[in-house]
């Protein structure tokens, strides 16, 4: 299969029609990616012989081997997609075959063979010693909020590391197909915003590590992923600017292969990659409104944005390819041909290392966020501050002025901490 | 593909299985995710705690005050490379 060295696997498929990378585990539902951002499931594959790969993160090589997982026979037609049918009301597993206990023991041993994701690999992978750094401020995510809070940080003196898990920083910005009000009040395109951003954190001397995720937060240490190895940080001011994911809409084949956000359709364009060529968009915004400006400009049919209770139904086997869509007003719904769906559900903030930090996570009605103070990031535990989308906050220069907020005090502090202790030691500052 | 509205994608669990544990009387987040399993997979619940949790308010169960327990690794890790910490580390140049 045709790639463009470097850009991740499951780009690569979708560039050539295949959404339909995978089976669920209970099911075996066809699955595709959602995210292209590593937040679902959908894209997860065996990739030379190590299982769970998740694609959307795997740079495309020349002589690959992808291969699809817990399927009899392919990922477009799978015999085990037959429990789908077997249970249609679905499965009670406290109670199903509990009532001998032969029948039950057999029916795991079936179970066990069936279900889990992926086989173990055929080759050791080798362990690799971890790396330590330390630092003052440790900002975790590179878009627009963390950068602007680690630039900040590093003007007010504080020896600052950004972590963030792609490639490259800037975030949302690096996909929004569209401008933005900057903080100086001008319109630009997104991501020249976020080339700004990143040469603005570079110069103030912020220590940028690329491709390394963090994902934990220990008493007094995060522990970040990198390529192959893991790397332990010790910091004394914890910036987390992890952002915001699109979570799952509920609607009857929302989980169909070719039914994936607007963001995730957007980050397909700018690979150069058509999402579909008559996209249904699901879900209002400016994502939505961008998204369809920027498939229209590239020659593809777009429907909608229609609202979210508008939709009832993604129809297809094993890929979408077609929606029921009842308009205001309506009696009957109508069935709109289409080959991509976008959705936009109200956005999702990564809020689980803020709270592993110590800071407070709050439901707003609609998704779970970071509880943070709006100008300057501080939360419920002393040294972590929020800042951005994980917080709940929406509108650039909103995110960036509360992200400005807590580089600056988050450097203040450490300054007048080390006031105090060369204070106490009797000496002059 | 049979008629179901499915919530969480990793587990496969549906809409119906969300509301009947509601009814079976398990009315808060941790309760119905302990029950039906959602957020327990692959992505530990990124796609669908939200919604989940809305569904279970609007099917007459509690407002949460606090998501699942997040508990790391947030992304997957290879065991490998975990299995590596126990050796003598290097500094980040």
């Amino acid at each position: 299969m045709p790639a463009i060295a470097g850009e991740p696997v499951a780009v690569a498929l979708a560039a050539s029609g295949r959404y339909v990378l995978a089976r669920s585990v209970k099911y075996h539902r066809p699955r595709g990616p959602v995210c292209f951002s590593g937040r679902c499931d959908g894209c997860l594959m065996r990739i030379d012989g190590i299982a769970n790969v998740m694609t959307c993160r795997a740079p495309a090589r020349d002589g690959m081997h992808v291969e699809t997982q817990n399927v009899i026979g392919t990922a477009e037609s799978d015999l085990l997609s037959a429990t789908d049918w077997f249970f249609p009301g679905g499965m009670n597993h406290h109670e199903m075959f509990t009532a001998n206990k032969l029948v039950n023991r057999a029916m795991q041993q079936v179970a066990r063979r069936i279900a889990g994701v992926g086989e173990l690999p055929t080759r050791l992978v080798p362990d690799s010693p971890p790396r330590d750094a330390r630092c003052d401020v440790l900002v975790i995510g590179g878009g627009p909020a963390g950068l602007a809070a680690a630039t900040q940080a590093a003007r007010g003196g504080a020896d600052t590391i950004l972590l963030e898990e792609t490639g490259e920083t800037g975030g949302q910005l690096l996909c929004f197909p569209g401008g933005v009000v900057d903080e100086r009040e001008r319109e630009l395109n997104a991501p020249a915003v976020a080339a700004e951003l990143t040469r603005d954190a570079e110069s103030a001397g912020v220590r940028i590590l690329l491709r390394h995720g963090a994902v934990g937060v220990y008493d007094d240490e995060v522990l970040a992923h990198a390529k192959d190895h893991v790397l332990r940080v010790r910091a004394k001011r914890i910036v987390v600017a992890t952002g915001s994911h699109e979570g799952a809409m509920a609607f009857e084949g929302a989980d169909l292969p070719g039914v994936l956000g607007v963001r995730a359709a957007c980050a397909l364009l700018r690979h150069g990659v058509l999402p579909g060529e008559r996209v249904a968009i699901v879900g209002t915004g400016v994502w939505s409104d961008a998204l369809a400006r920027a498939l229209r400009a590239r020659g593809a049919e777009v429907l909608g944005p229609f609202a979210a209770a508008e939709v009832t139904r993604a129809r297809g086997r094993p890929a979408v390819r077609a929606i029921d869509v009842t308009r205001d007003g309506a009696a009957a719904s109508e069935r709109l041909a289409c080959d991509c769906v976008a959705t936009a559900p109200p956005p999702s903030p990564d809020y689980e290392l803020a709270e592993q930090a110590g800071a407070t996570v709050v439901f707003s009605g609609e998704a779970f966020g970071v509880s943070a103070a709006s100008d300057d990031g501080a939360t419920s535990a002393a040294h972590v501050f929020a800042v951005g989308e994980c917080t709940g906050a929406s509108g650039l220069r909103t995110m960036l002025a509360q992200a400005r907020g807590a580089g600056e005090r988050a450097a203040r502090s450490l300054r007048a901490a080390a006031h105090a202790t060369t204070g106490a030691e009797g000496g002059d500052v | 593909m049979s008629d179901k509205v499915i919530l969480c994608r990793c587990e496969d669990v549906s809409a119906h299985d969300v509301e009947e544990a509601v009814a079976r009387g398990y009315r808060d987040l941790e309760s119905v995710k302990r029950f039906t399993g959602f957020g327990t997979g692959w992505c530990q619940g990124k796609q669908c705690v939200a919604l989940c949790a809305r569904l279970i308010v609007a099917a007459g169960g509690e407002i949460p005050t606090a998501p699942i327990t997040p508990r790391p690794p947030f992304h997957p890790v290879p065991l490998a490379h975990l299995a590596g910490l126990h050796r003598r580390q290097k500094d980040e140049p």
